[in-house]
């Protein structure tokens, strides 16, 4: 029996905040990022980009948790209002909010989409969505301590198993297929940067983490792992689904990483094609996606509002089921996730840098 | 009246007493003369009284009788003093007394009334445990009285930190309840707040500790137990020195354990008791019987209705072979047999042993096939009820075993109208659920991962002793 745990302890361990940034950043980019980064560089290079863009972001999460511990930011929202006062800020905060809800719905159409066009042909989306963002509504209830312990049970599992997956369809895997390296210069790598760019959302979670971790100071370490993992498998995937599918074709792919997997029949179990498992741990981490933009949203509107998490939950499911619903075919889907990109870049990078701008020479002037 | 004393006139109050218990065909009484003048009257309840201790009283005046008045009053007084349990003065006193078993005692023109320590407690001897079978470890069972119970714990336990408190519960704060802790490994916050439960409990009638569970549980909702129970004096001794609480009400063979876990109610006492690999592999065949419980059905019915082209092709034909002639769709098909499963079950389980057993076969077999012939439900689908059922009965607590089976039920019903989505969402809401309960201020569900490495080793598997110490030194 472990002797420690006490009802005060609600506050994150490193490893649940790991998960966190992992699961928040593993959503549907692991699935479509193959096709995404080819269709703009038009070879197999996207793996450099990936590995060169991840060095980058690298850069920035260590510039950022150096922001946070030097100005004790504990979260984003309450920065925010620190920097530019109430109202300014919460005008910030609320274009973060609106930012939080739309990749959620985002991240929701698109599972809705995949679901139903791999395992519920029949079944209306709006059902599935519904049931979906439910689910999300009785973890949110939980607070940030049920949501962490749901990420670090799934979180591993999903990894494993991806792997497994990975490992097993390894032989369909063609070195030829990702030749020759740079054959077209670096011009085409700088196209897809922002694609892959987009790749790494999620990882802004890191700044409005702290305040529910235990350990604040571990904050640099936890940043770097739950950053390398996803990057990690990324590369694997971008490597291993072009390696086997070869560069026109990926091309033409709506779920790349899918299909990789479907190419491979394994004989003498009980299954026959494998995407079944890539596709339910793979709901899992949309799920985890979802959930921890929605907490976001609704911690976001729980500072602007001061009001309960409950009036804001019931307020944001209907905005959430209808942005989800709002893209009409799935090429819009993926004009969304174009947008969400950018905003993402905004989020992530502007808005911290431009308020610790203004908050060293706030503190230059009235000193 | 209830209150008042007694005359020094023994024959009236008897009488009144008789009166006031009313017409009970068990009131037994005896007068017995010590001299021409004095007498003494005993009235008792036949079926609680000692009879051996009652007819040596008897005999005991008998003998004394012959010598003389004074010096049999004299010896009369000592004896008294020898047999009494406490001196009754009102006749509520004398009825309360009574009640519990003691006969009374009533000596002519005395205000003074004595209750007797003759009562002979009802109790079977120790056995078995029945509901919570070992291969190997201790075989002795908790039995209904409290006193032997606790006397049990004591003689196992080399424990000198080990409290046990009485506590009186109920509504009328009379029914006996003991917590038992260790002094040192429990915290304290746990004690008191058993304690405030226990004290709160509303009921009159406390028969079993099954009674007092829910009031225990944070969640009465959920469908998880929170709350452990056990007759084995084993796995409560194990649970004390673990700095749990066990709760032992008078009347129960069933001592219950808090705060409870979920990997608590999936270990089992002979783990322990068997080679460490055997352990490990018999732990994590629990876990996956839980998983097949729920989800074999579910995963089945969903693949069949909505996917078959995961399946491998010949699989996938031997199912739509046996499914050919059936008229009913995979769910329909499962809850069929899933009914008449539960229905041997129970039916099984209320019968007297031999013909319940004769019914459980019977029935499995004969309408098994018969269902099969007549095609009302496919033979893969008996396979895959079955083996599900099966694998509910592994779990160690009968009450989890129970909460799954009605989950299944949960989980069938959505596989039928949202496929394996449908089932991996609701194998996230279990989870989501699991996550949130609380039991006395432990989290119910830890995830594997985030464990320690000393909490690792007796987790999901269980790693030999040595290397659990090993592991303790080295935190110390």
């Amino acid at each position: 029996m472990e002797q420690s745990h006490s009802q005060s302890s609600k506050l994150l361990s490193d490893f649940y905040a790991i998960s966190i940034i992992s699961s928040t950043m593993l959503g549907v980019g692991l699935l479509t990022l193959p096709s995404s980064i080819t269709n703009q560089t038009n070879n197999a290079d996207g793996w450099i980009v990936l590995i060169m863009d991840g060095l980058l972001f690298i850069g920035i999460v260590l510039f950022l948790v150096w922001m946070v511990k030097y100005f004790t930011i504990s979260c984003m929202f309450d920065f925010s209002q620190e920097v530019t006062g109430k109202l300014i800020g919460n005008i910030f905060n609320f274009a973060i909010v609106v930012y939080f809800t739309s990749v959620a719905s985002f991240e929701v159409r698109a599972m809705a989409e995949m679901i139903h066009f791999y395992l519920l042909e029949t079944m209306p989306i709006e059902l599935i969505i519904l049931s979906f963002i439910l689910t999300g509504v009785y973890l949110i209830t939980g607070g940030i301590d049920s949501i962490g312990k749901v990420m670090a049970l799934c979180f591993p599992v999903t990894v494993i198993i991806l792997l497994i997956l990975y490992l097993l369809s390894i032989g369909m895997v063609d070195l030829k297929n990702l030749q020759p390296v740079l054959a077209d210069g670096f011009s085409p790598l700088l196209s897809a940067f922002t694609t892959v760019s987009v790749s790494f959302l999620g990882i802004e979670t890191i700044v409005f983490l702290p305040k529910h971790m235990k350990n604040k100071n571990h904050l640099r370490k936890v940043s770097i792992i739950g950053f390398s993992i996803p990057l990690l498998l990324y590369i694997i995937t971008y490597v291993l689904v072009v390696g086997a599918l070869s560069v026109p074709e990926v091309k033409t792919t709506v779920w790349p990483t899918i299909e990789f997997v479907q190419t491979h029949e394994v004989k003498g179990i009980f299954f026959e094609r494998l995407e079944l498992f890539l596709l339910i741990v793979w709901l899992l981490q949309f799920f985890l996606t979802f959930v921890m933009y929605f907490f976001l949203a609704v911690s976001g509107f729980k500072k602007i509002f001061k009001n309960r998490s409950t009036t804001n939950i019931i307020f944001l499911v209907p905005v959430l089921f209808m942005s989800s619903l709002a893209p009409k075919t799935a090429s819009d889907v993926s004009n969304y996730s174009t947008v969400l990109g950018w905003a993402f870049l905004v989020t992530f990078l502007v808005i911290p840098l431009f308020f610790s701008m203004l908050m060293k020479i706030k503190k230059v002037v009235f000193k | 009246m209830l209150d008042s004393k007694f005359q020094p006139n023994a024959d009236y109050t008897v009488q009144t007493f008789l009166d006031l218990v009313g017409q009970n065909t068990d009131v037994g009484s005896k007068k017995l003369w010590l001299s021409p003048t004095k007498y003494i009257c005993i009235i008792y309840l036949q079926g609680l009284v000692d009879g051996e201790k009652l007819d040596n009283l008897t005999q005991h005046v008998v003998e004394t009788k012959a010598k003389s008045e004074t010096q049999t009053l004299d010896d009369i007084d000592s004896f008294i003093s020898v047999i009494k349990d406490k001196e009754v003065y009102t006749y509520k006193q004398a009825i309360s007394c009574f009640f519990k078993g003691q006969p009374l005692l009533f000596i002519s023109e005395s205000t003074t009334a004595y209750s007797l320590n003759m009562s002979m407690t009802k109790q079977r001897s120790l056995s078995e445990p029945t509901t919570e079978k070992v291969v190997r470890g201790p075989k002795i069972a908790l039995i209904e009285n409290l006193d032997e119970n606790l006397g049990l714990l004591r003689q196992r336990s080399t424990e000198e930190e080990m409290v046990i408190e009485d506590i009186y519960i109920g509504n009328t704060k009379e029914h006996r309840t003991s917590i038992v802790f260790h002094n040192k490994h429990c915290q304290t916050h746990i004690v008191n707040q058993v304690r405030e439960k226990l004290l709160d409990i509303p009921l009159d009638n406390i028969q079993d500790s099954g009674m007092i569970e829910e009031f225990l549980e944070e969640a009465p909702y959920s469908p998880f137990p929170q709350v452990q129970n056990t007759e084995r004096p084993d796995r409560v001794l194990a649970a004390v020195n673990e700095g749990r609480v066990a709760i032992l009400v008078d009347g129960s063979p069933f001592a219950l354990l808090v705060p409870t876990t979920f990997d608590m109610i999936m270990k089992s006492p002979d783990d322990y008791y068997e080679r460490w690999i055997a352990g490990s592999l018999l732990r994590l065949l629990r876990y996956l019987s839980i998983f097949i419980t729920l989800f074999f059905s579910a995963i089945y019915i969903s693949l069949v209705s909505f996917n078959q082209g995961l399946l491998p092709t010949e699989l996938a034909i031997t199912i739509a072979a046996t499914r050919e002639n059936v008229p009913f769709s995979p769910f329909i098909e499962a809850v069929v047999m899933e009914v008449t499963l539960e229905l041997l079950r129970e039916a099984g389980l209320r019968l007297p042993t031999p013909v319940g057993q004769t019914v459980g076969l019977v029935g499995g077999v004969v309408i098994g096939q018969a269902a099969v012939e007549a095609h009302i439900v496919s033979s893969v689908m008996i396979i895959v009820v079955s083996v599900s059922a099966i694998a509910s009965f592994t779990v160690p607590q009968y009450g989890i075993g129970l909460s799954f089976r009605i989950l299944r039920f949960v989980s069938m019903m959505i596989a039928a109208i949202f496929g394996l989505y449908g089932v991996t969402m609701f194998f996230l809401v279990l989870v989501i659920h699991l996550t949130k309960l609380e039991s006395f201020g432990m989290a119910y569900f830890k995830p594997f991962f985030a464990l320690n490495k000393k909490a690792w080793k007796d987790s999901y598997i269980r790693l030999p002793n040595k290397s659990l110490k090993q592991s303790k030194n080295k935190s110390e």
